[in-house]
């Protein structure tokens, strides 16, 4: 607990300059085009980033323990053609959300069994879902969009409490919570632990395994969420959908300043990594900007703010 | 036998002669002279470009960026053919440019020293960028007839890139193996502090390996470009890093660095072509195609685990 | 972090509150943003699938060509990959941005049905182009002919070709991409019906990969010795069979003219194939065209203007107008006139 507290004022200085790069982009776009400083544009910003958004809570906890989650974006598609099917089969379309939900829990714990139990390579294994998870999709549905949702269930990414998107809402909620158990719970003392040293966790007698387990787990619960809400906000469950969102995650992840090597990284600062990068490409995008700028900017971006940071020493 | 079963690659050399057996029970058209060479001329790209990341993984990096350097390089050399340029000088300026990027990489991580998926994910995202913005959005195409030898010529009865390939795989087995600096690069990816405690050029070992895998993808993008006769640059290479670090870690490759060789990792490459074109030649569902690829993916894996796992019974906890 | 946390929550509501504050100036600057429209500045958004791709790039300079026709503005931006929802992301953002209308190639044709009934409601006339998006709240869709027509006719290219038997492969991007499926379920409903000896073996994909593209026509050509034509649906895949049908050709392993192709490509790039006899005819139409007539159709849609069969455009011609779709008709490149393509 006490290299814990060490490392506080630390991530509180890195918070303050993500906070700073956000506020400067924000007020740039605002000079640069009238429509970004607007309500419409923010929610809409915000409807845009949740599906990046939960996934990239698992994947902070992940590359804090030290590892890495390729395979969410095809665990997303998966969940959400599973859903999709059944509800074509008849079933109701509450039951068929939790059909999907247990897809991605089961494709997280078969990462979880092969990474945590049996020690394999975290980056080969999920690549390896990545591949067969996105075979399995066209296997299902034969690559045919699933589509026709009772309007209810569009209520979780269409609709608006006040002026704000339920599914952003849920986001918030969702991040809160996470940042309470990644704060106040000793299974984070656990994950920053494993990240930094997995020789004492494991000599202090805790399961190494179960940990990294209950991490995969979650990883592929938060990408099957984010399917979920992906299906509800497009009216359509699709082959391609996720696709190289694992990218965007741990861009956000990178920009919200997680240390790659896993031990350092708050959810605080995912947020923040996560607003700079949705931001930026909606400002983009509001400009007219080339898609291939943006690509080069995103870039420019990562390398300067996450480079910088090292290089001012840690 | 014992000792056979000790080898590094066992499991994977294993793996690889019964999926092969499975596919030619499967077809009689897969074990055929033919089919194995279109094999290895599919993957000669792949093969080039996995030396070079295997010496990255060996330093316990990874190299985002290839498929964006790839499509850059390919990019360019189309673009000085379309303006006239000789064939071999378009050639010889397109390495140049891979070079150029590995540099760009090299300094990044070495000299300003910010971690290598960093830097690889970001000049992932700038390498794109540019090599979509410098195609102007067109396809690269109608190669002149000089420029195909690269990809389709004949040296003795030898397809001219599966040559390149041979000698450039013999030359780094013989760099890694034998060499002090291929020796550096092991000590450093097992173990770093101990390596600089023993007076090694942490940064100038790491440059020269982005710099070489640089060169690697130039002229495996030189042979794609020559070879498939067309180059798109928002997709050319575009699955080619996660596929060459998934053939690096079949073979037997350890994503913390240290461990591997070049020979595994052609292997692993051979493993990848192999199921690929197996699948299509015994007539799998177009659909179960990724599926069944990814499966075999995960079971090279598990394969070589239970290996290492075996071999390593004493000191489990260094794994992982 | 807790309180982290909530700073930052703050920190995002004050900068809410602040857009709250600045709306109203802002609505003061769109309300002046009509008149202008009126005198001539009007701006569309036109959406391909994706950015990189010939096709898009030759649609792209078809658009801006309108631009300057109609002295108005154009951006044409679309995500790198064909990928639905940062589609609809972008679609989104211009919304926000009250574009006077929007031009979008659909990836997925239900996925865009809410987001059109946004633009719907905002007064924003969406037109579908390339792909169509069918029961959604689009004015109008802008194609060369009906998927079915394409099927069919290249059904009917290869059928002739080949003499109407033997075995047929195709050759899709994506094994999910609708206007695929579509046109080449057609091309299997007319085989079935004209050319019953005609078997259709396999379908490969390649997922817009032209190295893929390229293995998976090299791949076909070693599992089917028999194989007697390929019908490429997308425009990666006619480039990628011609060289390896080349290739084979110039190593002797395959009998020039034994395996014929068809397909839908871009005629500067099979040029050299169709020259070469390799491709003997060519589906397209002009990708240039098509957006040009987009941008024509959402700016006659702005100012008010009807939309009727027969009608003409200027610099373009006559187009055919059935219900809520419009034509321009396909063109068929074929060896005497490749070198008359612009694009």
């Amino acid at each position: 607990m006490s290299a814990w507290a060490s490392r506080f004022p630390l991530k509180g200085n890195k918070l303050i300059v993500q906070m700073l790069l956000l506020l400067v982009i924000i007020v740039l776009f605002s000079f640069l085009s009238p429509y970004f400083l607007t309500v419409t544009n923010f929610m809409n910003v915000l409807n845009q980033m949740v599906e990046v958004g939960l996934i990239a809570i698992p994947m902070t906890m992940i590359i804090i323990s030290g590892a890495m989650d390729l395979s969410v974006g095809s665990i997303l598609a998966f969940s959400a053609v599973c859903m999709g099917v059944a509800y074509e089969r008849g079933i109701d379309i509450w039951i068929s959300m939790i059909i999907g939900l247990l897809a991605g829990l089961l494709c997280g714990a078969v990462n979880g069994y092969l990474i945590a139990r049996h020690r394999m390579q975290a980056i080969v294994v999920t690549i390896g879902m990545l591949v067969m998870l996105r075979g399995l999709v066209y296997v299902i549905n034969q690559g045919r969009p699933i589509s026709g949702f009772p309007d209810a269930f569009y209520f979780m990414g269409q609709q608006y409490i006040g002026f704000i998107p339920v599914n952003a809402i849920f986001l918030v909620v969702m991040f809160l919570l996470a940042s309470f158990v990644m704060k106040k719970t000793r299974f984070s003392t656990y994950v920053y632990g494993i990240g930094n040293n997995e020789e004492v966790v494991r000599y202090s007698g805790i399961s190494v395994v179960r940990i990294r387990f209950i991490l995969f787990m979650l990883s592929g619960l938060f990408s099957a969420l984010a399917g979920i809400f992906l299906v509800s906000r497009l009216a359509s469950a699709e082959a391609t959908s996720g696709t190289n969102i694992e990218l965007d995650v741990i861009t956000a992840t990178l920009i919200g300043g997680t240390h790659i090597f896993g031990g350092r990284g708050s959810l605080s600062g995912t947020f923040v990594g996560l607003l700079i990068i949705v931001f930026l490409r909606n400002g983009l995008n509001l400009l007219g900007v080339s898609v291939l700028y943006q690509a080069v900017i995103l870039g420019a971006l990562l390398l300067l703010a996450v480079g910088n940071k090292k290089f001012n020493g840690e | 036998m014992k000792r056979l079963l000790n080898v590094h690659e066992a499991p994977i050399i294993i793996f690889t002669i019964l999926v092969t057996l499975l596919f030619s029970i499967l077809s009689p058209d897969f074990l055929q002279f033919e089919n194995i060479r279109l094999i290895l001329d599919q993957n000669i790209s792949m093969f080039i470009v996995a030396i070079g990341m295997t010496m990255v993984i060996l330093l316990g990096g990874m190299d985002l960026s290839v498929g964006s350097v790839l499509a850059v390089t390919a990019t360019s050399v189309g673009l000085f053919l379309s303006n006239g340029i000789h064939p071999w000088i378009a050639a010889a300026m397109g390495i140049c440019i891979g070079v150029l990027c590995g540099m760009v990489n090299g300094y990044f991580i070495a000299i300003r020293k910010i971690p290598d998926i960093i830097v690889t994910l970001a000049t992932m995202y700038i390498f794109r960028g540019i090599a979509v913005g410098i195609s102007g959005g067109t396809w690269m195409t109608n190669f002149p007839e000089g420029f195909r030898f690269f990809g389709q010529g004949y040296v003795l009865g030898i397809s001219f890139p599966l040559l390149i390939a041979v000698i450039l795989i013999a030359i780094f087995i013989y760099l890694m193996k034998f060499t002090r600096s291929g020796r550096r690069i092991y000590s450093i990816g097992g173990n770093g502090p101990a390596a600089k405690l023993a007076g090694i050029s942490v940064a100038r070992t790491k440059f020269k390996v982005y710099v070489l895998s640089g060169l690697l993808v130039g002229i495996a993008s030189v042979i794609f470009a020559a070879k498939v006769g067309s180059v798109q640059a928002s997709t050319a290479g575009s699955s080619l890093a996660f596929e060459v670090m998934a053939a690096v870690l079949i073979g037997g490759g350890s994503i913390f660095g240290g461990v591997g060789t070049i020979a595994g990792t052609m292997l692993g490459v051979l493993f990848m072509g192999i199921v690929k074109n197996g699948l299509i030649i015994s007539k799998v569902s177009p659909f179960w195609v990724s599926a069944a690829t990814g499966f075999l993916i995960i079971l090279a894996i598990v394969i070589n685990t239970l290996q290492r796992i075996r071999q390593n019974k004493g000191k489990e906890g260094d794994l992982v | 972090m807790k309180k982290l946390a909530l700073t930052l929550l703050t920190g995002v509501l004050a900068l809410n509150l602040a857009a709250c504050g600045s709306t109203s100036g802002n609505q003061t600057d769109n309300g002046g943003k009509p008149n202008q429209g009126a005198s001539g500045s009007r701006t569309y958004f036109m959406n391909p699938k994706s950015i990189g791709p010939a096709y898009w790039a030759a649609a792209e300079k078809g658009a801006k060509k309108a631009a300057a026709d109609l002295k108005v503005e154009v951006l044409f931006n679309a995500p790198t990959e064909a990928d639905s929802s940062k589609q609809i992301n972008m679609i989104q953002d211009m919304l926000t941005r009250k574009v006077s209308g929007i031009g979008v190639s659909p990836n997925d044709a239900k996925a865009v049905g809410p987001v059109f009934k946004k633009a719907k409601g905002q007064g924003v006339n969406i037109v579908t182009w390339d792909s169509d998006a069918p029961d959604t709240e689009r004015q109008y869709y802008v194609a060369p002919a009906t998927d079915q027509e394409v099927g069919e006719l290249l059904a009917k290219t290869i059928g002739e070709e080949i003499g109407g038997k033997g075995q047929v492969a195709f050759m899709v991007a994506g094994l999910g991409s609708q206007n695929q499926i579509a046109k080449s379920d057609a091309a299997k409903a007319y085989f079935a019906a004209n050319y019953p000896d005609i078997e259709v073996v396999t379908t490969v994909a390649s997922d817009d990969d032209q190295q893929k593209a390229y293995a998976n026509a090299q791949n076909l050509l070693q599992t089917y010795p028999d194989l007697k034509g390929i019908i490429g649906f997308a425009g990666g895949e006619p480039p990628a069979a011609a060289e390896v049908v080349e290739q084979a050709v110039k190593a002797g392993t395959l009998e020039k003219n034994q395996v014929a192709i068809t397909g839908i490509a871009v005629p500067s790039v099979v040029k050299n194939y169709i020259k070469n006899g390799t491709i003997k005819t060519d589906i397209i139409w002009d990708p240039g065209k098509l957006a040009y007539v987009t941008v024509y159709i959402m700016d006659q849609l702005a100012q008010g203007k009807e939309i009727k069969d027969g009608m003409e455009i200027p610099n373009i011609g006559t187009v055919k107008v059935d219900g809520q779709s419009v034509f321009i008709g396909t063109l068929e490149v074929t060896n005497e006139n490749v070198d008359s393509f612009d694009f």
